[in-house]
């Protein structure tokens, strides 16, 4: 059985069908690339997983589990986490901080606790700082730990943003165009850390992407949509000699 | 640590200081040119008053500064702690104690309850309906079905709040020591307990609700619960500290909170800064002490003192612009600050970047005035 199976997932927004019976599957320790022109509904997708829109349609399950019974705040507890197109850090804090954030569903303080700074509360907080120590090393980020977000450069803003993303421990990592605004430099660096994050800490990941040399080369299987359908599915290799795909991206409508 | 200990001896022996002449006649010169008036019994008075705002700015500021709601209706919660305290004080034997948590349970209550239909306004409209909220308060204390309880538009007089004389403590110190003692020591705890509040997991997603909603809830932050908890939190303050009020005036009637009142809370906390303890602290202090300072300003430059108002729009103005973070982060900034900084800052100070800077204070963007940018005015901090 696969980690994430989406299943005749349909969504309308008046008259605008986005997405139209989609259905592909992501297996545990793969890197699924989700890729399609503008407007294909690739974001739309990412964001009925995360529950911002509620499908017409369809079923999204999560190791067994229908996330479409779940409330928005309720996914990550699931075991999953995403990044954003753009980013929606919390600027007015600090790296630190915006990774403690990441970890509210792990942790469970409640308002008394935290006010009268009892025990539970102190253990969460120092296992926080530790397990964002750890991420914040492994994604080399470690320098900027107490530096508040608005200040640091795009680049660094993406690399935070994934840290979020990964300190509450996913087994499913959702990457919205993690290469949006990137360097062909800072791509390659991307190119190795998402291989890393699967080989090493053993993650999921759907990754959305314009970018094609990131989506060919990091990508285990492709699934390509086109106007809210999917019109391919395979490896990248498979999915690039595909005619319904180049049609789409060099014909009258694509490019 | 040193810091600490100096504040809390201060705080402890405040109420004595006037007693001891060498120090009473020093406060005493202190308020002749500066007109902040804390000699004498009126200076123990008017810390005691410190305490009671400390405790519902502190409150305001966990709504507005972290939570990112505007509230400026707030003194509607206020009069609703300082109306359960005189109800009970008045009319049953209950003990202060026992009438003050009554009122902070009872107005958290209700917060939750505003908390709940607020949930779907944001911004300038939620500014509007907490101000609905204020105006229409006086008629409801007024109304007939209830002014068996409120006294309508007398309010209620207290018996004036006396020292007690178990444990000989009449002996040690006067009424207006006693009462000091009664407001500190509470304003004190909740000072300390909004301060780890504010800085646990549930502070830190007040802030993040308030930075990015959508950012927030996929964190696992749930939204409604939140935006309601904040306003619960925000109210209990408010409750204790207007329990803490009625205390203090004996008094309290429909015109003890105006709407006026509940406006300047707001001015106070973006002065003293908002999501910040030490924010919540000096707008305390400025809400009690600009009084004087301004009267007295006022004769010494010969201005009418009904152009208060003007005043305090003009420093709001200053302070928006120059310390997007008030007069607390201020004081942060003032640790790190070069030359370098002040100099570059000056030379940017155009009356474009001006207004700019204004259009994009916190307070602004969420009143509907501002502009959503890519730079926030924390930006200033790096």
């Amino acid at each position: 059985m696969s980690l994430l199976q989406i299943d005749n997932l349909s969504i309308h927004f008046g008259g605008l069908v986005a997405l139209d019976g989609v259905s592909f599957e992501v297996e545990a320790g793969t890197i699924m690339g989700l890729i399609g022109p503008n407007g294909a509904g690739k974001t739309t997708v990412f964001n009925c997983i995360t529950r911002v829109y509620h499908p017409n349609e369809g079923s999204i399950q999560f190791e067994g589990q229908e996330l479409l019974r779940l409330p928005p705040h309720e996914i990550i507890r699931a075991g999953t986490a995403r990044t954003f197109q753009n980013l929606e850090l919390f600027s007015s804090m600090t790296v630190l901080e915006n990774l403690l954030v990441g970890q509210h569903s792990s942790f469970h303080a409640n308002p008394a606790e935290a006010a009268f700074s009892m025990p539970r509360s102190r253990a969460e907080e120092r296992l926080g700082v530790e397990r964002t120590n750890e991420i914040l090393n492994f994604l080399r980020l470690e320098d900027y730990r107490d530096v508040m977000v608005s200040g640091l450069p795009f680049g660094t803003k993406k690399r935070v943003e994934l840290a979020r993303a990964m300190v509450s421990r996913p087994r499913l990592l959702l990457l919205d165009e993690p290469a949006n605004g990137l360097s062909r430099g800072e791509v390659k660096v991307l190119i190795e850390l998402v291989r890393s994050l699967r080989d090493q800490l053993g993650v999921t990941i759907l990754l959305v992407e314009h970018h094609m040399g990131l989506v060919m080369a990091v990508s285990d299987r492709v699934t390509v949509l086109n106007f809210g359908r999917k019109i391919a599915e395979g490896t990248p290799s498979e999915v690039q000699r595909d005619p319904a795909v180049i049609e789409a991206y060099l014909g009258d409508t694509g490019a | 640590m040193i810091g600490w200990v100096l504040l809390g001896l201060f705080l402890l022996f405040f109420p004595y200081l006037h007693t001891w002449p060498a120090a009473s006649s020093f406060l005493d010169s202190v308020d002749n040119t500066t007109g902040l008036g804390i000699g004498g019994t009126f200076g123990v008075f008017q810390m005691t008053t410190l305490g009671v705002w400390l405790v519902i700015l502190t409150g305001l500021n966990i709504l507005t500064g972290y939570s990112g709601q505007i509230s400026l209706g707030h003194g509607a919660f206020v009069a609703a702690g300082a109306y359960i305290t005189a109800i009970l004080l008045d009319q049953t034997a209950t003990p202060l104690v026992v009438a003050i948590l009554a009122a902070a349970i009872g107005t958290a209550a209700i917060g939750f309850a505003i908390g709940i239909p607020s949930l779907r306004l944001t911004g300038p409209y939620l500014a509007i309906a907490t101000l609905a909220i204020i105006v229409s308060m006086p008629q409801f204390l007024k109304w007939d079905k209830v002014s068996e309880w409120t006294k309508g538009s007398t309010g209620i007089d207290l018996p004036s709040a006396d020292v007690p004389t178990f444990l000989g403590l009449d002996r040690f110190m006067d009424d207006s020591q006693w009462l000091y003692y009664s407001v500190m020591v509470p304003a004190v705890i909740m000072t300390v307990l909004a301060w780890n509040l504010t800085r646990s997991r549930i502070g830190r997603a007040f802030i993040a609700l308030r930075d990015s909603e959508i950012g927030a809830q996929q964190m696992g932050v749930n939204v409604s619960l939140y935006k309601t908890l904040a306003f619960a939190i925000s109210a209990l303050y408010a409750g204790v500290g207007g329990g803490l009020f009625a205390y203090t005036q004996d008094f309290v009637s429909p015109d003890s909170f105006g709407i006026f009142q509940s406006i300047e809370f707001l001015v106070v906390i973006v002065i003293g800064g908002l999501a910040s303890t030490l924010g919540s602290v000096l707008a305390a202090i400025f809400f009690v002490y600009q009084d004087g300072v301004v009267l007295r300003l006022a004769e010494l430059i010969g201005f009418p003192e009904r152009l208060r108002w003007a005043f305090f729009g003009v420093g709001l103005i200053l302070i928006m612009i120059v310390a997007p973070n008030g007069v607390a982060g201020l004081v942060q900034r003032l640790k790190t600050l070069r030359p370098a900084t002040v100099l570059e800052m000056l030379r940017q100070a155009r009356p474009s970047a001006m207004i700019s800077r204004l259009r994009n204070h916190p307070l602004a963007e969420r009143l509907g005035l501002g502009r959503r940018d890519e730079h926030d005015p924390g930006d200033e901090e790096s």
